[in-house]
């Protein structure tokens, strides 16, 4: 098992590297550091002088190399707009995003899985076949719509719950979290809800057709003749059977929220990651936009190990220590 | 004593285009003593598996019991809630399919699988004692090293290891019958012989009855007390498998038996009955076998023969009885 381990992160390695190496290249070849920090007037002995101290008079293949060795070490560099370390502002926006995600992700995995089971079960219901719409429906509706209608309707109309912002949080260390407090709960509903509807109706249609696929092979069958009982049929057997492509689109789901939940940080403004890469975009802040692709690779490069190891967890097929078990002859 | 088994005029549907119920299984009478192994025989299509699957409750989403009765060990199941079916699944009624790979859920070892089923009947007071168990059971059916193949997944096992362990699944709970449908037909002969006797010593040993359900007269005549031919959703010819073997009664059947090749004689050219069986939904007033059959005369086009007394069988023939204005059969061997 930790030989897998160890092989796949080799293989994510080169992947991390030509981000890092794209990132890099945003760096060196968009807009001049240089003449960022020295404003209006300089000569060209401050000029050559700045390049040199920032190491920019060195050859490229020099440079990468201690970008790379900068960024193992934490070190993106800092911020044009705020003038401030890039490692401090993500550290700073990262748990923000982070619960909205785990929250979304969690929400839509324990409602859509179950939706997915029970429309598989009951194909025939019309009660399936509505929940299947309604689906349909949520996946089609533009989340900056869906994030505006739940803001019209529970905070401008009903006044329930409020339409910006995370809360009052509480500081544990350098991650400040908004579940410990009402305002921060109430605060993480509505986006958390936009986020997680359209995740839930994916997870639901991509159950349900691995159920109704697990659920037509021959061995469901043999264990109804067999008369095991439907929890086994449906939970033991055929879900376990349906559950690694669920628990990959799951997974690539929650990097995708957070990474990428840009649209419902906006709408909700929402103090996370998503709503710090926008306005950087905008303010051309090349640190801030490197690191977050720098970010992004890694955060997806480890959900795919997690993936890989839990895939083989639920499927022994897939594990290649199994290989050498002896296999039985007939007498 | 009570049948094991006893099917009485059994009509099965199946739902057609545009809400026609074609007639799969017409009338079907048959029954099985404890003990006795009752051979099914006919080509496919003829409604072997679909009365095996009607015993044990699970026929295609389009088929349905129109009319007639099934009872398992004197009670009516046919009738019965699927809650109810689901509980004697399994303890009373036994299943043995043909592929095992395919029967076997590729997730779960072996051990574990028949561990789960043995948990489920006969309520094993812990998942340890439900393992030694299973253990037994996999060294009953002839698994060697028992201990640690309980732990190898389906997939790990040869073709024969993985239909005995689908023979303890089928046995494990103590069935009073067990539905084999074409159990040996994937394996190689020496472990065919293996699984027949398996089974045949179940049912002398432990009185389960059993419908083995095989397009191979070979296989009939190796395991089976009594054999059923079965012909287009009806049963055309039953009786002892000696008398069956050593005088057929039936055409079909004599073409049956005729299509396995004798070891002694090299002929040209294998027997086969010519032709194929009449397509579901187009019935007429004649014998369904009219077509095909050798001796067929004017009778057989106009009026369809009903399961009758011959002999110390029974037969759907017009050649029977042979007082008829038939030509007379001659006898066990010429034919075709």
């Amino acid at each position: 098992m930790l030989l897998f381990v160890v092989s796949r992160i080799l293989q994510a390695l080169p992947v991390f590297l030509c981000v890092v190496l794209v990132a890099f290249v945003l760096f060196a070849f968009v807009g001049d550091p240089v003449l960022i920090m020295l404003g209006q007037n300089y000569t060209e002995a401050q000029r050559a002088a700045t390049a040199h101290r920032l190491g920019l008079d060195q050859p490229l293949i020099i440079q990468y190399c201690r970008y790379v060795w900068a960024t193992l070490h934490g070190e993106f560099g800092v911020s044009y707009r705020l003038s401030r370390p890039v490692a401090a502002l993500l550290a700073e926006r990262l748990p923000a995003t982070a619960e909205l995600a785990i929250t979304a992700t969690l929400l839509s995995v324990a409602v859509g899985v179950p939706l997915g089971v029970f429309t598989a079960v009951h194909r025939r219901r019309r009660v399936a076949g509505i929940l299947l719409s309604i689906c349909l429906v949520a996946l089609s509706v533009p989340t900056f719509l869906l994030g505006t209608l739940l803001i019209l309707v529970f905070s401008v109309g009903l006044h329930w719950l409020p339409s910006f912002g995370r809360g009052a949080v509480v500081h544990i260390g350098w991650w400040s979290t908004g579940l410990l407090t009402a305002s921060g709960l109430r605060s993480l509903v509505l986006p958390a809800a936009t986020l997680g509807l359209y995740q839930k109706s994916l997870i639901t249609r991509l159950t349900r057709v691995e159920m109704l696929d697990a659920l037509g092979t021959e061995h469901i069958r043999f264990a109804r003749a067999r008369g095991l009982p439907r929890r086994s049929i449906y939970v033991t057997h055929a879900g376990r059977n349906a559950l690694v492509p669920i628990v990959t689109l799951a997974a690539l789901q929650f990097g995708g929220v957070l990474a990428f939940s840009i649209v419902t940080e906006s709408v909700f403004q929402w103090p996370g990651l998503g709503l710090l890469f926008i306005q950087s975009l905008g303010a051309a802040d090349i640190p801030v936009l490197a690191a977050y692709l720098i970010l992004t690779a890694a955060i997806f490069l480890t959900l795919n190990l997690a993936v890989d190891l839990s895939s083989t967890l639920i499927d022994p097929r897939l594990r290649s220590s199994l290989r050498g078990f002896p296999p039985a002859r007939d007498r | 004593m009570t049948p094991a088994l006893e099917l009485s005029e059994l009509v099965v549907t199946l739902d057609g285009p545009d809400r026609t119920a074609l007639r799969a299984l017409d009338r079907i009478s048959l029954s099985v003593a404890p003990g006795e192994i009752l051979g099914l025989v006919g080509e496919s299509g003829a409604g072997k598996s679909l009365t095996g699957s009607a015993v044990s409750g699970l026929m295609p989403a389009a088929a349905r019991i129109a009319a007639g009765e099934i009872r398992v060990d004197g009670t009516r199941i046919d009738n019965l809630p699927r809650s109810a079916l689901r509980r004697l699944r399994g303890r009373r009624i036994g299943a043995i399919v043909q592929d095992a790979l395919s029967a076997l859920d590729p997730l779960y070892s072996v051990g574990d699988q028949l561990a789960e089923t043995i948990a489920t009947h006969s309520g094993a007071r812990s998942w340890a004692e439900a393992q030694a168990r299973a253990v037994a059971w996999l060294g009953a059916v002839g698994i060697p090293a028992p201990e640690i193949n309980a732990r190898a997944l389906p997939q790990q096992l040869s073709g024969g290891m993985r239909q005995r362990v689908v023979v303890a699944l089928a046995l494990c709970a103590g069935p009073c019958l067990v539905i084999a449908d074409e159990p040996t037909t994937a394996l190689d002969p020496s472990v065919q012989a293996q699984i027949i006797d398996l089974m045949m010593r179940q049912a002398r040993r432990e009185n389960t009855a059993f419908l083995l359900i095989t397009h191979d007269m070979g296989i009939v005549a190796e395991a089976a007390d009594r054999v059923a031919v079965m012909y287009a959703g009806r049963i055309v010819e039953t009786g002892a498998v000696a008398d069956v073997l050593a005088r057929p009664k039936h055409p079909y059947t004599r073409g049956l038996i005729g299509s396995i090749p004798a070891l002694s004689e090299r002929v040209a050219r294998l027997h086969q009955i010519e032709g194929s069986m009449p397509r579901l939904g187009f019935p007429s007033p004649a014998c369904p076998f009219a077509p095909r059959c050798p001796r067929v005369f004017g009778r057989c086009r106009s009026e369809r023969p009903e399961l009758m007394a011959a002999e110390r069988g029974e037969v759907a023939c017009w050649l029977w009885p042979a007082d008829a204005d038939a030509p007379q059969p001659q006898g066990a061997t010429a034919d075709a």
